[in-house]
C-alpha cells in the first residue's frame, strides 16, 4: 500500500531511529479525510521534530515520497493536538491518497513501532468529517541494552494487572531478558539480489504482568506472542516459519504445551503481535483461579553492512527472504531462543510447584483449624473464635426480636412452642423496626459463611441488630443474650431455610442449636496467599 | 484391718489427686492448643497471614549454662517465625498446625501415640520421621509442655537392668533383677511408681554390646547392688528421663562408661548436662552430678595399652573434640578438659573393647572393680 511505503521510507530517513544512539523527538501522522464534500481521497501528513531529526535535509525526504503525490505548502492539518509537533516540525511531508488508508493498520504500525523506539514521542492524528481521534504513545524511560530498546511499560502488552494484595501498588512494567545473539547466515539469493554484511538476531523476553510483587500470586502462562522487527526497528511481519511454536522451547519439560492461536482483533489498547500461541499446562499443573501471564518474545533483526546503509531496497529484500533465511538458520535459532526462555520456563514451573505446595499446605492448615475448633468442648474458645470469626464488630448483637418472642411466649400455648414467632405473624415481621426475622433461624448455612460475608454483615443500622438488606440467605450468627450464658456449641448440621427454630425452654437463649464456628477463610496475604479451593 | 483400711484411703486418694492432676494438666495442654489456633484465626481475621513463632532450639546463643542445670535456653531466647504465605515454611506451619490438632484429639481422648504411629498416619503428608520427631519437639518447646503430656511418646531403645523395681501406670509391675536379660525402658516414664532399689550407685553404659558384656558377667551383683542403663548410643529422650527420675529418687551416685573418643564424649555430656536441641527441657533430663569413670583417655596410658589397639582420628573426630573443647561446661570441669588434652595430643582414640587385649573379663572383673572401690572416676 502506498501509504505503507511512504511511512515506511520516512521512518527509514529518520533512520537515527534505527541506529544505538538514542535520539529524542516526536513524530506525527495525522490523515485527514472530508467525505461529506463528496472528496473520496485523504491527506496524510507526516512530521519529525526533535533531536532525530538532526543531520537529515529535506532533500531525503524525496526520496521517501516517491509514488504519491505530494501537496507543496502548508499541509491540511485540522486537529489542534497536533499543533504542539508542527510548530517544532524541521521535516515534513504531505502527500494525498486515493482512498483512506487502513487506520487500524496504521495505529497498530506506529504502536508497534513505538515499542522499540521509547525515546520518541508517536502521535496519530486521524480526522474524519472534522471528528477527531488521536493516540500519543509518549515518550518512556524504556530498556536498552546492547543496542536494543524497548518500552517497558506493560499497559502496552496486557490490559489488567493483578493488584498485590495489602494495597501494594502493583507492578507495571516488564523486565525482559537479553539473549544472545544468533547470527544468520545470509542465504545465497538474497546476497543475489543485493543484500550483503551479516545478520543477526536478537531475541529479547519477558513475563507480562510481573507478579514480582507478589511471588505467592497464583498464576499460569496463558500464551506467548512474538514481536518481530527489522534492523531500523520496524515492525516486520512473520512469516510461516514462525507458525509451529514446537522448535522455540522444549515445552514437554516444563509441563506446557503450545500451540499456534489464530490472530484475533486485539485490544486497542494493546500491541497487536506477529503472532500468538496458547500455552497450556500438562496434567499435574496447579488447579484453580489463577491469573494469567503471557511470555512476550521480542526478536531484533540486526543488519551490519559497511558497505550499504539499511534502506528501503534492503528492508523489501530481507523482508522477501525471510522465511529462507530463518529456515535456514532453524537450529541455531532453536539454541538460542531456549537460552533465553528455558530459564524463564524453568522459573515458571518453580512458581507453580512453589504455589501447589502452598495451596496444599494451607488446605490442611485450614482442616487441622477446622477439627480443632469442631471439636473443642471449651465455650470460652468456641466464642472467641467466633468473635474473632465475626471481624472488627466484636460484640454480637442482641436479637430484639429474642425477647419479643420470650415475652410473647409466655402467653403462647405449649403446643405452639418450639416454632419460629416469626410464622406467628401472618402479615409478617412487624415492618418499620427494621429487624429482620432471619435472626430467629439458626444460621444453619453458618458453616458456609466466608470472612467476607461476615465483614458485610456486620455493620449495624440500629445499634443492637442487623439491617435485614445485608442479610442473605446465609443468615449471620443468630444473638444470644448477654444475661444468658451460651450453650456449649457443637457442631450441627445444615438444616433446611424454613425449619423452624426455637429454644427448648424460655429461659434458654434461643440458640437451643448450636453455632458452628465458620471454617476460617486464608485471605490472600501481602505476598499473595492463593486461598485455599 | 485399720492399716488396711488406711492404705486403701491412701491408694484412692492417690488415684483421686493422680486425676486430678490429669485434668488439670489435660486442659492447661487443650487451652495451650487453643490459644494457638485462636491466634491462627486472629491474624485470619485482620486479613494477615498466620504465623508460628518457635525458639531456635538448636542455636547456642539461644543456651547458657549452669552447673546445677547444665545447658538450659535463656529467658529472652531469639525466636523464628513460621509463616503461612511462604511456599518454603507454608508446608511446616500446616504440618505444625495437623499434629497440634492430632495431639488436641488425643489428649481430649486421653490417648496415646508414638512419633512412629504419627508417621505412620499420613507418611505421604509427612515425607519423613525426622520430620515428625522435628516438629513435635518444637511444639512441645512452642507450648512449653513436656512431649510426654502432648500424649505422644517415643519408642524407646535404652535397656535398664539391677537392683530396680517399679510399677507402671497401666499397673505392671517391673523387676529389673533378673541377671540374664534387661529391661527396656519405660515409655512412659513419668507414670511409673513405687520406685525401689537397693542400688549403691548407678552405671550408665554408651554402648549395647558393653551393657550386654557386663550382664553376661552379671556385674550387677557381683560388686555392689547397681542399676545399670545404657541408651545404645546416643540417648533418647526417655532414657535420660529414666536417668533423671532414678537421680531424683534415689540419689545414688551416677556413673558413664563410655568409650574414649570424642562421640562416647558427646554423649556422656548429654546425660549429664543436656542437649541444645532439648534445653527447653534441661531441668527433666539433666543430672549435673554424673561422674565420669571411664575409659578415660589418661587410662590408656596408664595401663600401657598397646598403640596398635588404638584407632587414628579422623577428621571428624577432630572436629568434634574441638567442638567439645569449646563448649560452656567443659570449662568448669578442669579435670574433664585435661582428659580431653590428653586425647587432642594423641589424636587417638579407644573403644571400652580395647581392654579385652588386656584380658577377656578385664572391664568386669579388675577395671570396674578398681575404678569403684578407689576413686578413678572425675
Amino acid at each position: 500500500m502506498a501509504d505503507q511505503a511512504v511511512l515506511e521510507r520516512f521512518l527509514l530517513v529518520l533512520r537515527p531511529l534505527g541506529s544505538g544512539e538514542q535520539r529524542r523527538g516526536s513524530l506525527l501522522v495525522a490523515l485527514a479525510a472530508e467525505r461529506d464534500t463528496g472528496q473520496s481521497g485523504c491527506t496524510i501528513t507526516v512530521a519529525a521534530a526533535g533531536d532525530l531529526t538532526h543531520g537529515i535535509g529535506t532533500e531525503a525526504l524525496q526520496g521517501a515520497a516517491r509514488g504519491v503525490l505530494v501537496l507543496p505548502g502548508a499541509p491540511h492539518v485540522p486537529a489542534p493536538c497536533c499543533g504542539h509537533i508542527l510548530h517544532r516540525a524541521r521535516l515534513r511531508l504531505a502527500f494525498q491518497l486515493w482512498a483512506p488508508p487502513d487506520c487500524v493498520w496504521l495505529r497498530q504500525f506506529l504502536h508497534k513501532t513505538s515499542v522499540v523506539h521509547p525515546e520518541v514521542e508517536f502521535h496519530l492524528c486521524v480526522s474524519l468529517n472534522g471528528a477527531v481521534a488521536s493516540h500519543t504513545y509518549g515518550w518512556e524511560s524504556g530498556w536498552t541494552p546492547a543496542g536494543v530498546r524497548l518500552r517497558v511499560q506493560s499497559r502496552h502488552f496486557a490490559l489488567s494487572r493483578p493488584a498485590a494484595p495489602g494495597g501494594a501498588p502493583p507492578c507495571s512494567r516488564i523486565h525482559p531478558t537479553l539473549g544472545p545473539p544468533i547470527r544468520l547466515p545470509v542465504p545465497p539469493p538474497s546476497v543475489a539480489a543485493g543484500l550483503g554484511g551479516e545478520l543477526s538476531l536478537v531475541p529479547a523476553a519477558a513475563l507480562c504482568p510481573c507478579l514480582r510483587r507478589a511471588p505467592n500470586w497464583p498464576s499460569r502462562l496463558d500464551a506467548i506472542t512474538l514481536f518481530l522487527y527489522d534492523p531500523a526497528g520496524l515492525p516486520a511481519a512473520a512469516p510461516r516459519f514462525f507458525q509451529d511454536p514446537s522448535w522455540m522451547a522444549d515445552w514437554e519439560q516444563f509441563g506446557f504445551i503450545a500451540a499456534p492461536r489464530a490472530q484475533t482483533e486485539g485490544e486497542e489498547e494493546l500491541v497487536t503481535p506477529d503472532a500468538t500461541y496458547t500455552v497450556q499446562e500438562g496434567a499435574g499443573g496447579p488447579s484453580g483461579d489463577r491469573h494469567p501471564q503471557t511470555l512476550l518474545l521480542f526478536l531484533f533483526l540486526q543488519h551490519e553492512d559497511p558497505f550499504q546503509a539499511y534502506d528501503a531496497g534492503t528492508r523489501l529484500v530481507l523482508l522477501q527472504h525471510m522465511e529462507q533465511t530463518l529456515w535456514s538458520s532453524r537450529p541455531a535459532l532453536a539454541r538460542g531462543l531456549r537460552t533465553l526462555v528455558h530459564p524463564m520456563l524453568g522459573e515458571l514451573r518453580r512458581r507453580h510447584e512453589a504455589q501447589q505446595r502452598l495451596a496444599r499446605s494451607l488446605s490442611v492448615a485450614l482442616d487441622a483449624v477446622t477439627a480443632v475448633v469442631a471439636g473443642s468442648t471449651s465455650s470460652r474458645f468456641r466464642q472467641g473464635c467466633l468473635r474473632t470469626m465475626q471481624g472488627p464488630h466484636r460484640s454480637i448483637p442482641v436479637c430484639r426480636g429474642d425477647r419479643w418472642r420470650r415475652r410473647k411466649m409466655r402467653r403462647v400455648p405449649r403446643a405452639a412452642r418450639g416454632r419460629c414467632c416469626c410464622r406467628r405473624w401472618p402479615n409478617g415481621w412487624p415492618k418499620g423496626r427494621g429487624w429482620s426475622p432471619s435472626l430467629c433461624h439458626v444460621p444453619a448455612q453458618f458453616t458456609q459463611f466466608t470472612q467476607s460475608q461476615l465483614v458485610l454483615a456486620a455493620p449495624v443500622r440500629f445499634p443492637q441488630l442487623v439491617p435485614v438488606s445485608l442479610v442473605g440467605p446465609s443468615a449471620t450468627v443468630a444473638p444470644h443474650s448477654p444475661s444468658h450464658p451460651s450453650p456449649p456449641l457443637v457442631p450441627v448440621l445444615p438444616a433446611a431455610p424454613s425449619s423452624p427454630v426455637g429454644p427448648s425452654s424460655p429461659s434458654h437463649s434461643h440458640l437451643s442449636r448450636s453455632v458452628p464456628v465458620p471454617p476460617p477463610h486464608f485471605p490472600a496475604s501481602s505476598q499473595g496467599v492463593a486461598p485455599p479451593p | 484391718s485399720f492399716a488396711k483400711i488406711k492404705i486403701q484411703s491412701r491408694t484412692r486418694s492417690y488415684h483421686m489427686i493422680h486425676f486430678i492432676n490429669f485434668l488439670c494438666f489435660s486442659a492447661e495442654v487443650l487451652e495451650a492448643i487453643e490459644n494457638v489456633i485462636l491466634d491462627v484465626l486472629k491474624s485470619l481475621a485482620q486479613n494477615k497471614a498466620p504465623v508460628l513463632t518457635l525458639a531456635r532450639r538448636s542455636d547456642w546463643r539461644n543456651i547458657e549454662f549452669k552447673d546445677s542445670v547444665g545447658l538450659q535456653m535463656i529467658p529472652h531466647y531469639a525466636t523464628k517465625q513460621i509463616r503461612s504465605d511462604c511456599p518454603r515454611s507454608a508446608p511446616k506451619f500446616a504440618l505444625m498446625l495437623k499434629i497440634l490438632s492430632m495431639i488436641y484429639k488425643m489428649v481430649q481422648s486421653n490417648t496415646y501415640a508414638t512419633k512412629r504411629d504419627i508417621y505412620y498416619s499420613d507418611t505421604l503428608l509427612f515425607g519423613s520421621q525426622s520430620v515428625v520427631d522435628n516438629i513435635i519437639n518444637d511444639i512441645s518447646c512452642m507450648l512449653r509442655i513436656p512431649r510426654r503430656s502432648l500424649h505422644v511418646l517415643s519408642t524407646t531403645k535404652g535397656f535398664v537392668a539391677g537392683n530396680l523395681s517399679y510399677i507402671e501406670e497401666d499397673g505392671t509391675k517391673v523387676n529389673c533383677t533378673c541377671s540374664a536379660t534387661a529391661v527396656t525402658v519405660p515409655s512412659n516414664v513419668q507414670g511409673i511408681k513405687n520406685l525401689i532399689s537397693h542400688a549403691k550407685f548407678m552405671l550408665i553404659v554408651e554402648k549395647d554390646a558393653t551393657f550386654q558384656r557386663l550382664l553376661d558377667d552379671d556385674f550387677c551383683n557381683k560388686l555392689s547392688p547397681c542399676i545399670m542403663i545404657t541408651g545404645r548410643g546416643v540417648p533418647d529422650l526417655n532414657t535420660r528421663l529414666l536417668v533423671r527420675k532414678l537421680w531424683d529418687s534415689f540419689q545414688i551416685p551416677i556413673f558413664t562408661l563410655m568409650d574414649a573418643d570424642p562421640h562416647g564424649i558427646e554423649i556422656m555430656c548429654i546425660y549429664k548436662y543436656g542437649s541444645v536441641s532439648m534445653s527447653f527441657e534441661a531441668h527433666h533430663l539433666t543430672v549435673p552430678s554424673i561422674k565420669w569413670l571411664g575409659l578415660l583417655p589418661s587410662d590408656l596410658q596408664r595401663l600401657n595399652i598397646r598403640k596398635d589397639a588404638l584407632i587414628p582420628f579422623t577428621k571428624r573426630d577432630q572436629n568434634k573434640l574441638a567442638s567439645i573443647q569449646k563448649r560452656p561446661y567443659i570449662a568448669c570441669q578442669p579435670t574433664w578438659k585435661k582428659e580431653l588434652e590428653i586425647m587432642a595430643a594423641s589424636k587417638l582414640k579407644a573403644e571400652i573393647q580395647v581392654l579385652t587385649s588386656l584380658s577377656s573379663d578385664y572391664l568386669s572383673r579388675v577395671y570396674l572393680p578398681n575404678k569403684l572401690q578407689f576413686g578413678g572416676w572425675v
